[in-house]
C-alpha cells in the first residue's frame, strides 16, 4: 500500500458524444476507503464519468487508474468495480439469491462457496429471508438492498452508486442514506456516489466533486465547499434554500475592508485581497442563515413578502429597496406581517464576493491544494 | 459492447433465408416480367416492356385492378367505419367488453377457407342463413335474392371480407384507446362533452398513430388480397371476383387448365408491389402529424 | 359558481346508465349474434342429412347425422392433413424464432454501421405482396428439388415470417432497459452471455407472442401451399379443406362440407378461447406501442 497508488485516478479524461464533449479534461484522485460524491445538475457529466469509471463507456482521451493499474481500456468486469444502478437493474427473471450470485455463476464459482457468500451478503443487509423472492415481489427499499447486495458480494475495489436513492420515497431515502453511510464505515471500501441532491452529498461524502458542463468545478469536503466555494455556481448549488446573490455597487475598497451599496444601505465586508474600483458592480453571496433581525437600525432594510413557517425555523421571503429578492432562514418561530419592513444584521465573515466571471474573491485555495497533495 | 463476430453470427441465418427466399425472389420478378416465359423449364424470350403494354390493354387486368381498388377503398371505408363505431361502442363502458372483443376478432384466427365455405352457405339462395332468416321473419320477396349472382357476387364477397377485417382493426383501435389515459376523458366529462365530442376531440387525435399504422396494414392486405375471394369462388373463380393476386395466380398456374404465362404473371406482381409502395408513401404524407406524448 | 351550476344542470336530466347504453348494447349484440349464429348454423347443418339441409333452415336436425364427420374425415383425409399441418407449422415456427430472435436482438441493441438499413430491409418485407412470390418461389423450389414437398413449404414459411417476427421482436428488445445490460456486463458477462442469461429470458413474453402470432398465421396459410404443394398426400389442413369443399360443393354435399369446416374450426376456436388474450396482444403488439 504505497502512498502513490490511489484507489482511483483520472488524468485528463475526456469523452465525446459525436461532436459534443460531455467530459472535458477531468483530473480526479480518490484515496482508499474514501466516500466520494459526484455532484451536479442533470447533464453535468457526473453519470457519464461514473460509467467511464465502470468501463461501460469508452473515453476519448486521458487515462484512468484503479489501485495504480491503468484500466483505461480494460473490460468492465475486469476493473474490480461494482455498480448500483438508479433503477437497481435487478434481473427480473431471477430470484434474489440468483441476482446476488449472478456474477459468481458467470465466473463458475463452486456452488457451496457461492451460496455462502450470497448468504453472508444478505445477512449484512438483513435480506436473508427474501432470497427466494423475485424482484417484483419486493418493495422499493428491498430491491435497493438486493442491488447493494449484488455489489457487496463481489467485494470490489470500488463501489459505484448511480443516484441509488432517487427512486425511494422521502422517509425511506433518509433511512437508507444513514444505512449506506454506516455500511461504508463497516466495510470500508472506496465508494463513488453520483447524485444531484446536495443534501445527500453533504451528509454522506468524505469528499464532494462538484461538476458542471463536463468539468470539475471544485473538489473538497462538504464543509470546505460550503464555507469556501470557489465560485458562484458552487456557492448557489450547495445550501438550501440557495445562497442569495445580490448585485451591489462598490463604494470603497481597501486592504482594510470593502464597502458596498445595496440600494440605500451600505454594507461593510472584510477585505478581499483584490482592490476593487469604486462604482464597480459586484455580486455578493449571502447565505439565508447569515441574517439576523437587527437591534436598532441594522445593516439592511427589507420588505417582507411572504413567510413560510417550518416550525423550528422560519423562511422569510423579502425584497430589498431596489426590488432584488432575499430569502432569510431565521431560527425559531417569528411572524412578521407581509408588507412590514425588517432591519437585518448580516454575519459579515460568511459573505462571499463574486467578480464578473463568478469567481469568489474570498476563495482560499490553500485547502484544496493540500488536498490534492501535488 | 456486442462484438462483430456475434453480430454476424446472429444475423446470418435470418439474412440468408430471408434474402434468398423472399427478397431476391421479389426482385427477380422485375427481371422475369421482361420476358415471355411459358413454363418452368421452357425458354424465356426477352420482350422488353411488352408484358406491361399487354396488361394495359387487358380488360381482365383492369377488372382485377378495379376489384382490388374497390376492396381497398369501398371495403376500407366500411371496415374502418365499423371498426371505429364498434370501438366507441364497446369502450363506452358497456358490460362484457372482453367477450365482445373476442367475438369480433374470432374470424381472424379461423382458417380463411373455412370462412369462405361458411359464407358461401350464408348466401345460399335456398338454404342459406340470410334467406332462411328473411323468410322466417316474413320478408319472402327479399328472401329470393340471389346473393351470389354474377352481379352481386363481388359485393357479397366484400361484405364477408368487411366482417372478417372489422374485427382485426377493432382490436388495434381498442388497444390504442386503452392506452389513452382515462383522466383525459374524465377532464372532458367535467367539461360536459358528449360521446361524439369525446370521440372527435380526444379519441381521434390521440389515436392518430394507431390509425396511420392500421391504414397501412389495411392497404398492404387489400392490395395482396388473394385467399378469401379465391376460396369464396370455389372450383372456378368467376372473373367478377378476380383481384390482382388471383389474376396473377391464374395467369401463372391456371385453375383447371394450366395457362403458364409466367412472364405476364410476374408483371402483375410488379404492379402490385409498385401500387403498394406508392400508396404507402402517399398515405404517410397525407397522415403525417406531430407525435403526441402521453 | 356558475360553472358548477351549469355542469350540474347539464348532468341532471341524464338517464340511468343502462338506458343510455341501450343503443350500444343493441348494435354490439347484433354483430355478435350474427357471428355466433353463423357458426352455429354451420355446426347445425353439419349434423343434418343432405336433403334436410336444403329445407329445414333454423330447425334442429331431425336426426343427428354424426356420420357426416366420419365421411369428411375419411374422404377429406383430414387426419393426414392435420398431421402435415402440425409438422410444417411446428417446424417452421420453431425455426422462425430460432433465426429471428438473435437477429432481432442484434438489430435492436448492437451498434454497427448499416444497422438501420438492414432493419429496414427486413421490415420492408411486410409490405411485399405474397402473390408476387408465387412464380419465383416455385422456380427456386423446383431448382432445389423441393417443390411439392413439406420441407420446401417450411422453408418458404420461415422466409415469409421473418419480417413481421423481426419487426415485433426488435421492438420488444429495444424496450428492455439498458441498465440491465450494463449490470450484466459489470457482473462479468460477455456479449453472448448477456443475451443468453439476461436479454433472452426477459424477451420471452415477446417471443411467446411472436410464436402464437406465427402459429395462427401459418396454421391458416393456404395461398403459398396452393402454389407449392401438388400431391394430395402433401396437403396441409387449409388446402385439404379447400379441396374437400370443392368436392362437396361439386356433389352438393353441404353437410359433408360443413362437417369438414367444423372439424377444422372447432380446435382453433377452443385454442382461441383459451389463449385469446395472448393472441390479441400479439396482433396489437407491433401496431400499438
Amino acid at each position: 500500500m504505497s502512498e502513490a497508488s490511489k484507489a482511483f485516478e483520472a488524468r485528463g479524461v475526456s469523452k465525446l458524444y459525436g461532436e459534443t464533449a460531455v467530459l472535458k479534461d477531468i483530473d480526479l484522485s480518490i484515496e482508499r476507503g474514501e466516500f466520494v460524491v459526484l455532484l451536479g445538475p442533470s447533464g453535468c457529466g457526473k453519470s457519464t464519468l461514473m460509467r467511464c469509471i465502470a468501463g461501460l463507456e469508452k473515453t476519448n482521451a486521458g487515462q484512468m487508474l484503479i489501485d495504480g493499474r491503468d484500466v483505461t481500456t480494460v473490460a468492465p468486469a475486469e476493473r474490480d468495480v461494482a455498480m448500483v444502478f438508479q433503477s437497481y437493474a435487478l434481473f427480473p427473471h431471477m430470484n434474489v439469491a440468483d441476482n446476488i450470485g449472478f456474477g459468481m455463476r458467470i465466473a463458475h464459482t463452486p456452488k457451496a462457496e457461492m451460496s455462502a457468500r450470497v448468504l453472508a451478503a444478505a445477512k449484512l443487509l438483513k435480506i436473508e429471508h427474501l432470497l427466494d423472492r423475485k424482484p417484483r415481489a419486493l418493495s422499493g427499499g428491498q430491491r435497493q438492498r438486493v442491488a447493494i447486495g449484488r455489489a457487496i458480494v463481489r467485494n470490489p475495489k470500488i463501489f459505484l452508486f448511480d443516484e441509488p436513492l432517487s427512486n425511494l420515497d422521502a422517509a425511506l431515502r433518509l433511512e437508507t442514506r444513514v444505512e449506506l453511510t454506516k455500511l461504508h464505515h463497516r466495510i470500508g471500501n472506496t465508494m463513488i456516489y453520483v447524485t444531484h441532491d446536495q443534501v445527500e452529498a453533504m451528509t454522506m461524502a468524505d469528499k464532494i466533486v462538484v461538476m458542471r458542463e463536463g468539468r470539475i468545478e471544485q473538489i473538497g469536503s462538504p464543509l470546505e465547499l460550503y464555507n469556501n466555494p470557489k465560485n458562484l455556481f458552487v456557492a448557489t448549488f450547495l445550501g438550501q434554500p440557495p445562497t442569495n446573490v445580490v448585485e451591489t455597487t462598490v463604494v470603497q475598497s481597501s486592504a482594510a475592508g470593502l464597502t458596498v451599496a445595496v440600494g440605500e444601505d451600505h454594507l461593510t465586508l472584510p477585505a478581499t485581497g483584490t482592490v476593487l474600483a469604486p462604482g464597480q458592480t459586484v455580486r455578493i453571496g449571502l447565505r439565508p442563515e447569515s441574517f439576523s433581525i437587527g437591534q436598532g437600525r441594522g445593516a439592511l432594510t427589507v420588505l417582507v413578502d411572504l413567510v413560510e413557517q417550518l416550525g423550528n425555523e422560519t423562511l422569510v421571503h423579502c425584497q430589498l429597496a431596489n426590488g432584488q429578492t432575499l430569502t432569510l432562514k431565521l431560527p425559531g418561530q417569528i411572524n412578521p406581517p407581509a408588507g412590514s419592513s425588517l432591519a437585518l444584521d448580516v454575519a459579515r465573515d460568511q459573505t462571499m464576493i463574486f467578480d464578473r466571471d463568478g469567481n469568489n474573491l474570498r476563495y482560499d485555495g490553500r485547502g484544496e491544494q493540500s488536498q490534492r497533495g501535488i | 459492447m456486442i462484438r462483430k463476430r456475434l453480430i454476424v453470427l446472429f444475423l446470418a441465418p435470418a439474412s440468408l433465408i430471408y434474402g434468398g427466399l423472399f427478397l431476391l425472389p421479389t426482385l427477380s420478378t422485375f427481371y422475369f416480367s421482361l420476358f415471355n416465359w411459358s413454363g418452368f423449364g421452357q425458354d424465356m424470350t426477352y420482350v422488353g416492356l411488352n408484358n406491361y403494354v399487354r396488361l394495359f390493354n387487358d380488360t381482365v387486368f383492369w377488372l382485377s385492378l378495379r376489384n382490388t381498388l374497390a376492396i381497398l377503398f369501398v371495403g376500407g371505408f366500411f371496415v374502418f367505419g365499423l371498426a371505429f363505431l364498434y370501438t366507441v361502442l364497446i369502450t363506452s363502458g358497456i358490460w362484457g367488453k372482453k367477450f365482445f372483443r373476442l367475438v369480433f376478432f374470432l374470424p381472424n384466427v379461423v382458417s380463411v377457407v373455412a370462412l369462405a365455405g361458411m359464407w358461401a352457405y350464408i348466401y345460399n339462395p335456398r338454404s342459406g342463413l340470410i334467406n332462411t332468416t328473411l323468410s322466417t321473419i316474413g320478408l319472402d320477396s327479399m328472401a329470393k335474392t340471389l346473393w351470389t349472382s354474377p352481379n352481386n357476387i363481388f359485393w357479397a364477397m366484400l361484405a364477408a371480407l368487411v366482417w372478417v377485417f372489422t374485427g382485426f382493426f377493432l382490436i388495434l383501435l381498442m388497444a390504442g384507446v386503452d392506452k389513452i389515459p382515462t383522466d383525459t376523458y374524465e377532464a372532458a366529462d367535467l367539461e360536459g362533452a358528449s360521446l361524439w365530442q369525446k370521440f372527435w376531440f380526444i379519441t381521434v387525435p390521440m389515436l392518430w398513430d394507431v390509425m396511420t399504422i392500421s391504414f397501412v396494414i389495411w392497404m398492404i392486405n387489400a392490395i395482396k388480397m388473394f385467399e378469401f375471394p379465391y376460396a369464396f369462388g370455389f372450383l372456378q373463380v368467376p372473373q367478377q371476383l378476380y383481384t390482382l393476386g388471383i389474376y396473377l395466380y391464374i395467369m401463372g398456374f391456371g385453375q383447371r387448365d394450366p395457362i403458364y404465362q409466367l412472364g405476364y404473371a410476374t408483371a402483375i406482381g410488379v404492379v402490385m408491389l409498385v401500387l403498394t409502395f406508392v400508396l404507402i408513401v402517399v398515405m404517410r404524407r397525407l397522415l403525417r402529424r406531430e407525435q403526441l406524448e402521453f | 359558481m356558475t360553472d358548477t351550476a351549469t355542469v350540474a344542470a347539464r348532468r341532471q336530466p341524464r338517464l340511468p346508465g343502462w338506458v343510455r347504453r341501450l343503443p350500444a348494447y343493441i348494435l354490439v349484440w347484433a354483430w355478435t349474434a350474427f357471428t355466433l349464429a353463423a357458426i352455429l348454423y354451420v355446426v347445425m347443418s353439419a349434423l343434418k342429412t343432405k336433403r334436410e339441409v336444403l329445407r329445414s333452415g333454423w330447425n334442429l336436425p331431425q336426426e343427428w347425422v354424426w356420420s357426416n364427420f366420419a365421411t369428411a374425415w375419411t374422404v377429406g383425409r383430414l387426419g393426414e392433413y392435420f398431421i402435415n399441418s402440425l409438422l410444417v407449422v411446428g417446424v417452421s415456427v420453431f425455426a422462425i424464432l430460432l433465426v429471428s430472435t438473435p437477429a432481432a436482438y442484434v438489430l435492436a441493441r448492437a451498434r454497427f454501421r448499416g444497422r438501420e438499413t438492414l432493419t429496414n430491409l427486413f421490415v420492408i418485407g411486410m409490405g411485399i405482396p405474397i402473390p408476387m412470390l408465387f412464380i419465383p418461389i416455385f422456380g427456386i423450389l423446383s431448382y432445389l428439388r423441393l417443390s411439392d414437398s413439406l420441407t420446401g413449404l417450411s422453408l418458404v414459411f420461415i422466409a415469409i415470417s421473418i419480417p413481421v417476427t423481426i419487426y415485433l421482436l426488435t421492438g420488444f428488445f429495444a424496450s428492455l432497459p439498458s441498465e440491465l445490460e450494463a449490470a450484466a456486463v459489470l457482473e462479468g458477462c460477455n456479449d453472448f452471455q448477456v443475451f443468453w442469461h439476461v436479454m433472452l429470458p426477459l424477451a420471452m413474453p415477446g417471443v411467446l407472442t411472436a410464436l402464437i402470432l406465427n402459429l395462427i398465421w401459418l396454421w391458416n396459410e393456404y395461398q403459398l401451399s396452393l402454389v407449392i404443394l401438388n400431391s394430395p398426400q402433401n396437403r396441409t389442413l387449409p388446402l385439404g379443406l379447400y379441396s374437400l369443399q370443392n368436392a362437396m360443393q361439386y356433389t352438393g354435399d353441404w353437410p359433408g362440407m360443413f362437417a369438414g369446416v367444423t372439424i377444422v374450426i372447432i380446435p382453433t376456436i377452443i385454442a382461441y378461447a383459451l389463449l385469446s388474450e395472448k393472441m390479441i396482444a400479439g396482433m396489437t403488439m407491433g401496431a400499438v406501442k
